[in-house]
């Protein structure tokens, strides 16, 4: 926690902004460089700042510890059910075509955005652990 | 683009990784145990369908395999599942001792592992499973790779879960870390080197390529590296130095699981590449110098293995060391370049899994009502608990290689598939590791059965659900080890479609 207004001011005024990239790095993965990994790290690094700026106790009531545990499973869970969407419709597992079976090229981009989305989730929330960990809270 | 009736090969990965994920949202209190007892059940239940349609297609075609596409993109391509009998038979195995060892875990794992861990506990134990049934039916190489570390990053976190018993599960889980990286380091060099040789990853693809290409430095450093990996991997003599600690302090479900099937995996990992990609004629891999290198780290692995388990202080050490040995069994069969030998290298793969898993549940058994398995701790163990030291004994025979148990019937094909061959100093050595085996065996025998009860303290009684796996498990090797016929038929094959030859 930093006690610098500067630094603070700055840094709390930034961290909307570094959403907002990351979540331009998220959607812009899927026509151009970008993606789930960088933007999930985007996203990670601003809460990260957060706490640097205001102390890991408001960063867990921004963002529970519950439900980055959850964020975990449910972006893994989100790739694997596009993937199992194709098992169902009786494709192969991860054939994107069933999500638009008239325009395969929009099919290809929403499973594309679908299971970036689900990286990016499983990214940031990885990384946020981990931080977490490190900062040595107990568990 | 035709859409494929049969999903069974992506579901023997797809059950265990969606259960792995599931565990840590919904594995509180019974539920992680629960979820990962049906989801290995249903991954055995998949894995035993697949043998048997493989089997039946096998008959009809020698040779067959299935091939999956997963997106629908076709090989060499896309990355392709391939399960050929070998794979499928494996899976099983790996799918099956999941289960028994999930069955027999409940109870150990809510003494060993805090409570507010468990649900981590059980998504790391899922997803190790997941990782290992990978490696077993991929057919492209550098998803062998992804597949290695997701299996062995969280079976680093597994073996660090034992720190609860005993700190030194942190120094194990780091040792192997480090050298478990390395290893892999080792296989990833090798298939890059063979991408940037052949440039595909497709397993079957690079071998085709192989083929039409002479073999030269590149491909020469490729095999050097992987079975340099590899070997750390399976934990072949002299690279086994992280085994013994690794599963002696690991939790005794986790050091089940490991003794069974994770250096199976390593050794699949080595037939696959040595017999399915790399494998030239004319310029075999295994040949010469080669199988004179490996088979000495066979012999050695077999004598120092031997001898370090009958020095050891406590049982789970000794059973480690004793996998070391059996490791150069199994290795050993496959170098010769042998139909009945690698008949009974994959034979003893199976049976050595029944029988060390069978051995290390009994270890967890020990641990759980004693607190300890250090072997003058278990002095009157014959008296004290009947059942669980005639188990061990039972499994211990096993080790041996007795007639009447599957240990014997595995010996009996690699020992005949060696001298057929033309190495008898190498079936000597498997001749002497079975006096050796004999030699801890005996440790036990005479601390369990000749020596007066030791007062250390029964916790807990003797839970069915515990027993229940020893059971089956031991069960299995001794009718295995009379009526072994179906899996000797189902190895033969398996080791014929791996080696190319047509019965």
């Amino acid at each position: 926690m930093s006690d610098s207004v500067v630094l603070r001011t700055i840094g709390g005024m930034l961290f909307p902004y570094i959403l907002v990239y990351g979540l331009y790095v998220q959607m812009h993965g899927e026509i151009g460089p970008g993606g789930g990994f960088q933007a999930g790290v985007l996203v990670a690094a601003a809460f990260i700042l957060h706490a640097l700026l205001f102390g890991k106790e408001l960063t867990d009531r921004l963002l529970p510890t519950w439900l980055v545990d959850l964020a975990m499973s449910l972006g893994v869970l989100l790739y694997i059910g596009v993937g199992i969407l194709g098992l169902v419709k009786g494709r192969y597992f991860l054939d994107y075509s069933v999500l638009d079976p008239t325009h395969p090229a929009h099919a290809e981009a929403l499973g594309m955005t679908l299971v970036e989305a689900g990286v990016g989730l499983t990214v940031a929330s990885v990384i946020l652990t981990m931080v977490r960990k490190v900062n040595g809270e107990s568990s | 683009m035709k859409p494929d009736p049969s999903m069974l090969p992506v579901l023997i990965v797809l059950l265990p990784l969606v259960g792995g994920v599931l565990a840590p949202i919904l594995g509180r209190g019974i539920f992680g145990w629960l979820l990962a007892l049906i989801t290995t059940g249903l991954t055995t239940f998949v894995c035993a369908s697949q043998l048997l349609l493989i089997q039946a297609q096998n008959a009809l075609t020698p040779g067959f395999s299935v091939s999956y596409p997963l997106g629908g993109w076709p090989a060499p391509h896309g990355i392709e599942l391939k399960i050929d009998l070998l794979s499928a038979l494996l899976a099983t195995l790996v799918s099956g001792m999941g289960f028994m060892v999930t069955l027999f875990s409940r109870q150990g794992v809510d003494d060993e592992i805090p409570s507010d861990r468990r649900r981590f506990f059980w998504s790391l134990w899922l997803l190790a499973i997941t990782g290992l049934l990978g490696i077993l039916i991929t057919g492209d190489a550098f998803n062998v790779y992804v597949l290695l570390e997701i299996s062995s990053l969280t079976i680093y976190g597994l073996i660090a879960m034992g720190r609860q018993r005993t700190k030194q599960a942190l120094t194990a889980a780091l040792n192997y870390l480090v050298l478990g990286s390395v290893g892999a380091s080792f296989i990833l060099i090798a298939i890059g080197l063979l991408y940037a040789k052949t440039g595909t990853l497709n397993m079957a693809d690079i071998h085709a390529k192989l083929l039409l290409a002479p073999v030269d430095a590149t491909v020469l450093t490729a095999r050097a590296f992987l079975l340099a990996g590899v070997g750390l991997k399976m934990a072949l003599f002299p690279l086994h130095l992280w085994m013994p600690a690794a599963y002696s302090t690991a939790p005794s479900a986790v050091a089940a699981l490991l003794a069974a099937t994770a250096t199976k995996v390593g050794i699949y990992m080595g037939m696959r590449f040595i017999f399915s990609v790399f494998a030239v004629p004319g310029d075999e891999m295994l040949s010469g110098g080669n199988v004179l290198i490996i088979g000495s780290c066979c012999g050695a692995a077999i004598f120092f293995g031997s001898l370090g388990a009958a020095r050891q202080p406590s049982l789970s050490l000794l059973l480690a060391y004793s996998s070391v040995a059996q490791i150069g069994y199994i290795v050993v069969g496959m170098t010769v370049g042998h139909i009945d030998a690698m008949t009974g290298s994959i034979l003893h793969m199976v049976f050595h899994a029944l029988m060390k898993g069978g051995l290390f549940l009994c270890a967890g058994i020990l641990i759980y009502r004693l607190g300890t398995t250090r072997l003058e701790d278990l002095a009157g163990l014959g008296q004290r608990m009947p059942w669980v030291s005639a188990a061990i004994v039972v499994g211990g025979l096993g080790m041996i290689g007795i007639p009447g148990t599957a240990g014997f019937v595995s010996k009996f094909y690699l020992l005949k598939g060696l001298i057929l061959s033309g190495h008898p100093v190498l079936a000597g050595m498997v001749l002497l590791g079975s006096v050796l085996a004999a030699i801890y065996v005996w440790r036990f025998v005479e601390v369990a059965y000749l020596r007066p009860a030791s007062d250390t303290p029964l916790r807990n009684g003797l839970p069915f659900e515990k027993f229940l796996p020893v059971l089956i498990l031991l069960g299995a090797s001794i009718l295995l080890g009379i009526q072994p016929g179906v899996v000797v038929d189902l190895a033969r094959d398996a080791a014929q479609q791996l080696m190319g030859v047509t019965p």
